[in-house]
């Protein structure tokens, strides 16, 4: 079973991923040069664990302070996944923690939100 | 002559009001450095939270389309300086914030962007938004990488309406610039 331990640096977060526990965790900020080759492996990773551990429950935590657009676009990849995957029936929970001074990034967590139907929890940071 | 030039352009800066210039190649690892140097700056303002994040996002938008141009281009920033650099700024004007950069641009490619800046600078607020969200959730990812979200997310995070301009370098290319007031 993979799991990933991608360190954060200036432009890219800390991506772990702990398979035995099912917890995914992204932390950081996210501007990397080739955002696709970034997130890749955690698709990856995240697509091998659900055919493999098709009972577990998996946890998603992701705490961005900044991403740019093309990095959005592929968090929203990676939230489409995990609604499918909760539409087919597994336990998914997402939790999406935004600074609450910012109301644009409360609102960018909502867009995100948008039409999924796995488990979303808005979480304000608090100072 | 030289040293004249400087002087020259330190004192047009200053007349302009900015808070950070950069002229010269736009690699990742410039754009991080300056980057932080930006959020270093704006965290020492009063400023709100929304203010300094729309700041920086939109400074890194300018940017890596300029990076991501050149890449797509094969633009060699080092050994064509001349045309391979672009410059951006930071400034501050009557109390707003803006990010203004420029750079080469391809005659072939003036064009679609003129059409696609304009295109999102006829729509309402609301209608930026909605762009934004159905763009949000397309699959489709430009040749350069690029989610085709950069000049939506600037135009939402303007206060007004973003401004370009183009000026005819030779036959084969112009100078872009584009300037976002926050």
């Amino acid at each position: 079973m993979e799991s990933l331990d991608i360190q954060a640096t200036k432009s890219s977060p800390l991506v772990a991923f702990d398979p035995a526990a099912g917890v995914l965790q992204i932390e950081g900020q996210s501007y990397p040069e080739n955002p696709v080759r970034f997130y890749e492996p955690v698709l990856s990773a995240l697509e091998g664990w659900l055919t493999e551990k098709t009972a577990a429950v998996l946890t998603v935590n992701i705490n961005l302070s900044y991403m740019n657009t093309s990095s959005s676009k592929c968090l929203m990849n990676l939230l489409d996944r995990l609604d499918s995957a909760s539409r087919a029936g597994r336990t998914v929970s997402v939790n999406w923690y935004y600074d609450r001074d910012d109301e644009m990034a409360y609102e960018s967590a909502e867009e995100f939100r948008e039409g999924l139907e796995v488990p979303f929890n808005v979480i304000a940071l608090q100072d | 002559m030289l040293d004249t030039l400087l002087f020259d352009l330190t004192n047009t800066l200053g007349q302009e009001n900015l808070l950070l210039t950069f002229c010269g190649p736009f690699s990742q690892g410039i754009i991080e450095e300056l980057g932080t140097a930006l959020r270093g700056y704006l965290s020492t303002t009063k400023n709100l939270s929304q203010l300094r994040s729309s700041v920086f996002s939109i400074f890194i938008e300018q940017t890596q389309n300029i990076r991501n141009y050149f890449r797509t281009r094969a633009i060699d920033e080092l050994s064509d300086s001349r045309h391979g650099y672009g410059i951006v700024v930071i400034g501050n004007d009557k109390d707003k914030f803006f990010v203004s950069s420029g750079n080469l641009v391809y005659k072939a490619d003036l064009e679609p962007l003129i059409e696609r800046i304009e295109h999102i600078k006829s729509l309402s607020k609301e209608d930026v938004q909605a762009l934004y969200k159905q763009t949000l959730r397309n699959k489709q990812v430009s040749e350069s990488g690029g989610a085709g979200l950069g000049f939506i997310e600037m135009a939402r995070r303007a206060s007004e309406p973003l401004e370009f301009s183009t000026t005819v370098i030779d036959d084969r290319s112009s100078f872009f610039t584009l300037r976002v007031v926050i």
